[in-house]
């Protein structure tokens, strides 16, 4: 009897060890890496470049690292062509409450430079201890619409979607673009300007439209739907029964053109897994010659579409520009 | 090449020769319950003191009998009672028999005491072949699973235990060919590949070829898992249904006219399990399996054949009923027609034609995903033929023809579509020969004629030479080995990065590429006493040229998407096991070491264990109790180490101002590839299962526990969060079949 409650003992205990779950360290040997991103744009002379290093987190949890690892003291400057240098000052720009750092985080910014469409651009870095971040690239020329080929009326006078055509001098541009309805609405004795993105189509989903918002893409025209166009006029004024409240402004178009350095990290960092499949190592891209990073460009172009005011009041709405 | 054709003619000779005044004795052996062939019995005749195995198919062929004598034919087979009948053949004919034989209780599954162990194949090499009841007596993770258990054969390696994926001594798991009923099943997976679409009640043998497989095997590199499926009962019909925590089965069989059909079919009805497999994350899978064969053997028409049509139809989703996230789905359609023959000549034609289809798609929804979609046709047409000459020696010929469509569909984050077709045939022509003459020695030599290719690139390997010996130096230990080269034009587009992976489209190994090939050299040692105890020991190595690989250094649309790597493996294999009435001891340790070089960086896989140690233990209980235990060990698999982060740009919104919210997320920092190890794998399973005769029906409960010391094995290590993801868990399961 004795033996064999041992021998009990004995197993329990093994299993128990053997249930156990090893420590594991996932940490190699750390090395001080520093980070430089810059994205210059081309519709404004204000740009801004972040200069960080990299980190170690106790726990394991990168998140939870709360100190933020800008650098300070770095030498920054931008080449715009040949001639125009710019040296970037610093400065401190305090976080949104809800951000995970508790400090405020550093910027280097140049308020007077703008960039040259089709020049190329540099940047460096001089890191306290001589260590040097560069990089190059070019500012993409702005596009050009295509008033003959594009719509400038909602809705068209023929067909059932409204399309905007453009040429790019970029030998491989992608694009990002968005499409917006600006509109008053009065509240209180006052009007407030307003946009309502439209999405490309949206998606009902237990009894709620789903927006679905436009992709990035290469090709050089965008179409909407009249359809997602009207529900979308229709989804401004949900849940408002007096409709004379919103007076329809118009439509903006935004397209923002990136360069190829952009557009492939863009790439690689929204490459998004799926819901399930499980991807251990993933290639991490960057442009930045010591370090890791992007330093990248883009431009903004707009272009507008007017309201026909009868399609306007056919939502009980107001115009408000003329036809 | 003269030489050889010399040799050859006066073998040819000799055999004739030698035959007149004997005869050949041919049998079927069957189950006489069920008349469902029994591969691989014993067959031994006593005053000749020869014999022989039944193949895959339950025939046997034993030439060169001297006529017009009586002799004792005996047969065994574990599980059944041997019997022992006379026999005498007639001179220069073949005497044909069928032998049926009577199942005996399950506590007395040993094999009778038989005179001499009766070599399977004495060239085989690196085989492993399982019955459809060892498949259910294993410990199992909800449901009976045949990829599951090859991975407790030496030198089969995994990426964890949540998976069914296996890997084959070094080789990636889409160098591995799955044939159903001779028909090549391109996705075998259910539910993110956990489980198998193959339901083992409907399998009557599987071939399990580790590497060295001969020539009548071609287009993988790695390994092959030939199965064979069951005729359905020829004496009655039957039912069987049962149900686990994931799906509910039914299968029925039954005489026809000349023949026997079975139908079966799966459906998974809860996926609240699943959440065991994929760390508490719902999987939302939907699937079934279904399958049918016909088999009719009328001797009136067209005496000594058999033909079989067979289906076999997969299909599943992942319907997330969220817009927001993206939906999957995939499906195998199967469609297999065969004429089997057994003439008047020791002649086995077999001929047969396949469709095999395949079909998987993303269905993104608003998901960051986009469209993807996969196609693969493959119209197979193969004809094998078997000659037995009287001195035992064996020719084989044969063709296979397939007609291979591949269609891949991507979008790309910009919208730009990848759209890869491709479209061709290959034609393979194979011949060996078996010199199995001699008491201690046997040969296998055979070639692969590669006449034509789906691979767009012309400079294929024409020919692949296929090479296996056996020397018996005494009764008990046989030294073998093997030689081969093997070309696979096929690969698919799978990330080896991605431990759980959804989408693994099929296609063509790009025109840039030379298709892959590899080089396999084996040599065992096998000792064995009757079918008591084994003790076997292989070593292995294994090279692989133009190993395609996913290009991770694509920036550009116009860089190629698959670079040519290298591959190379090799290691050490010991098997043993003892078969007493009461336990079946089964254990195995594999000493292996894998490597893969792209673009110059040589790296451990994904799946490269050093050491792995297996044992499993089964026990007839007696009173129709049965019980099993295995133990897993292997040591750690290979992981990237983190060598810190860093707040890493992201550009979710390009229309905001930077001002207004850091656009910055940590990023982690990794090191060389897979130089790290994770800690030890080890996993205790047990298997406790009852059947309960009645007079209508006979009721079964098995009910399983996976990881009972609840081993907290880990399976990977989120660096997003720090989350450090574990496999199995202690999952006690029950499920019950139901016979009529």
């Amino acid at each position: 009897m004795k033996t064999k409650f041992y021998l009990l003992t004995l197993i329990l205990s093994l299993l128990t060890i053997l249930s156990c779950e090893e420590t594991f360290d996932p940490y190699g040997k750390f090395e001080e890496k520093y980070v430089l991103n810059c994205i210059v744009r081309a519709d404004t002379n204000y740009q801004v470049a972040l200069v960080s290093k990299s980190y170690i987190s106790e726990n394991l949890d990168p998140y939870s690292n709360t100190e933020d690892k800008s650098v300070q003291n770095i030498l920054v400057r931008l080449w715009n062509g040949n001639d125009n240098v710019a040296i970037l000052k610093d400065t401190i720009v305090e976080r949104s409450s809800d951000d995970k750092y508790n400090s405020p985080y550093r910027i280097y910014y140049a308020e007077n430079f703008q960039p040259i469409p089709g020049l190329p651009l540099e940047i460096e870095a001089v890191l306290p201890d001589g260590r040097v971040l560069s990089s190059a690239t070019s500012v993409p020329a702005p596009i050009n619409f295509l008033d003959t080929s594009s719509d400038t009326l909602i809705p068209p006078s023929k067909g059932d979607y409204i399309q905007v055509v453009w040429n790019s001098p970029q030998t491989k541009p992608v694009f990002i673009l968005r499409l917006g309805i600006y509109y008053f609405k009065y509240e209180g004795g006052s009007k407030k300007r307003y946009i309502y993105f439209v999405p490309q189509n949206y998606v009902e989903h237990e009894g709620k439209f789903v927006p679905n918002y436009p992709k990035p893409i290469t090709q050089s025209r965008f179409s909407f739907d009249m359809k997602t166009i009207d529900k979308a006029m229709e989804l401004i004024s949900a849940g408002e029964s007096d409709k004379s409240k919103f007076e329809i402004l118009s439509c903006i178009i935004e397209v923002i053109a990136l360069d190829e350095n952009l557009s492939i990290y863009y790439n690689t960092t929204a490459n998004a897994n799926n819901a399930f499949s499980v991807k251990l190592d993933e290639k991490d891209y960057s442009n930045i010659k010591g370090g890791y990073g992007i330093f990248g460009a883009y431009n903004r172009n707009y272009y507008v579409l007017r309201f026909k005011h009868d399609y306007i009041r056919s939502f009980g709405y107001i115009p408000g520009l003329t036809e | 090449m003269k030489n050889i054709t010399y040799f050859f003619i006066l073998l040819f000779i000799y055999s004739a020769v030698e035959g007149q005044n004997k005869g050949t004795l041919r049998g079927l052996v069957t189950d006489s319950t069920n008349s469902e062939a029994l591969a691989y019995c014993n067959v031994f005749l006593k005053e000749l003191g020869i014999g022989t195995a039944t193949d895959s198919r339950g025939y046997f062929l034993i030439p060169s009998i001297p006529a017009n004598q009586n002799f004792t034919l005996i047969i065994s087979y574990i599980g059944y009672h041997t019997k022992k009948i006379n026999i005498k053949v007639l001179p220069n004919k073949i005497t044909h028999y069928d032998v049926q034989l009577l199942p005996s209780d399950i506590e007395l599954q040993a094999v009778e005491k038989i005179e001499k162990l009766v070599e399977e194949n004495k060239t085989d090499i690196s085989i492993r072949r399982i019955l459809s009841r060892e498949l259910e007596y294993l410990p199992k993770g909800v449901e009976s699973d045949l990829f599951r258990s090859l991975k407790y054969l030496s030198g089969v390696q995994s990426a964890g235990d949540v998976s069914a994926r296996f890997y084959v001594r070094g080789g990636a798991s889409n160098q591995n060919l799955i044939l159903f009923d001779g028909v090549t099943l391109y996705n075998p997976f259910h539910a993110l590949g956990l489980f198998s679409v193959i339901d083992p009640d409907i399998i009557n043998n599987i071939e399990f070829y580790k590497g060295g497989f001969a020539a009548n095997y071609g287009g993988r590199l790695s390994s092959v898992v030939d199965i064979k499926t069951n005729d359905g009962n020829k004496n009655k019909f039957g039912a069987k249904a049962s149900a686990s925590y994931l799906a509910t089965k039914l299968f029925l069989e039954g005489p026809l006219p000349h023949g026997s059909f079975y139908l079966s079919g799966r459906k998974s009805y809860s996926t609240e399990v699943l959440k065991k497999f994929m760390n508490n994350q719902n999987i939302p899978a939907d699937f079934y399996d279904f399958s049918f064969k016909l088999n009719y053997s009328n001797q009136d028409f067209i005496p000594g054949s058999k033909f079989i049509v067979n289906g076999f139809f997969s299909n599943d989703k992942i319907d997330n009923s969220d817009p927001t996230i993206e939906d999957f789905s995939w499906k195998n359609n199967l469609f297999g027609f065969r004429w089997f023959f057994v003439g008047d000549s020791p002649l086995f034609l077999e001929m047969g034609l396949g469709i095999s289809n395949f079909q998987g798609e993303i269905l993104p929804q608003l998901s960051s995903l986009n469209k993807s979609s996969n196609k693969i046709n493959d119209i197979s047409m193969r004809m094998d033929l078997t000659y037995i000459f009287d001195s035992k020696d064996e020719l084989w010929v044969g063709f296979h023809i397939n007609q291979i469509n591949t269609h891949l569909y991507i979008e790309n984050l910009v919208d730009e579509d990848t759209d890869i077709k491709n479209s061709g045939t290959d034609i393979s022509l194979y011949t060996k020969y078996k010199l199995l003459r001699f008491d201690n020695f046997a040969i296998d030599a055979g070639l692969r004629f590669n006449l034509a290719s789906v691979s767009q690139n012309k400079e294929i390997m024409f020919l692949e030479p296929r090479f296996n010996a056996s020397y018996t130096l005494w009764n008990f230990l046989t030294l073998k080995s093997a030689w081969g080269l093997y070309q696979q034009t096929l690969t698919t587009v799978s990330d080896e990065d991605e431990i759980i992976n959804i989408f693994e489209p099929w296609i063509v190994i790009p025109e840039y590429l030379l298709p892959a090939k590899a080089m396999h050299a084996i040599f065992g040692i096998e000792v064995a006493n009757g079918n008591t105890w084994k003790l076997g020991v292989e070593s292995y190595y294994k090279t692989v040229d133009n190993l395609p690989v996913l290009n991770k250094d694509k920036i550009y649309t116009t860089d190629h998407d698959f670079i040519a790597g290298e591959g190379e493996s090799y290691g050490l294999e010991v098997n043993a096991s003892l078969n007493t009435p009461v336990v079946d001891f089964k254990t195995s340790y594999t000493n292996a070491y894998a490597y893969k070089v792209v673009d110059g960086k040589r790296y451990y896989p994904r799946y490269d264990t050093r050491h792995s140690f297996n044992i499993i233990v089964d026990l007839k209980l007696g009173n129709n109790w049965h019980s099993s235990v295995t133990w897993v060990y292997s040591s750690g698999l290979p992981f990237t180490e983190i060598l810190g982060y860093y707040d890493k740009l992201y550009l979710d919104n390009f229309f905001d101002s930077w001002n207004s919210r850091d656009p910055r997320r940590p990023y982690t920092l990794i090191g060389v590839q897979n130089l790290g190890r994770l800690p030890d794998y080890h996993r205790l399973d047990l298997n406790i299962s009852k059947k309960f005769a009645f007079s209508f029906m006979n009721l079964y409960l098995d009910f399983n526990i996976i990881n009972l010391y609840d081993r907290a094995n880990i399976f990977y290590f989120k660096k997003e969060t720090g989350e450090r993801v574990n496999m199995l868990p202690f999952l006690p399961t029950i499920s019950v079949k139901v016979e009529l």
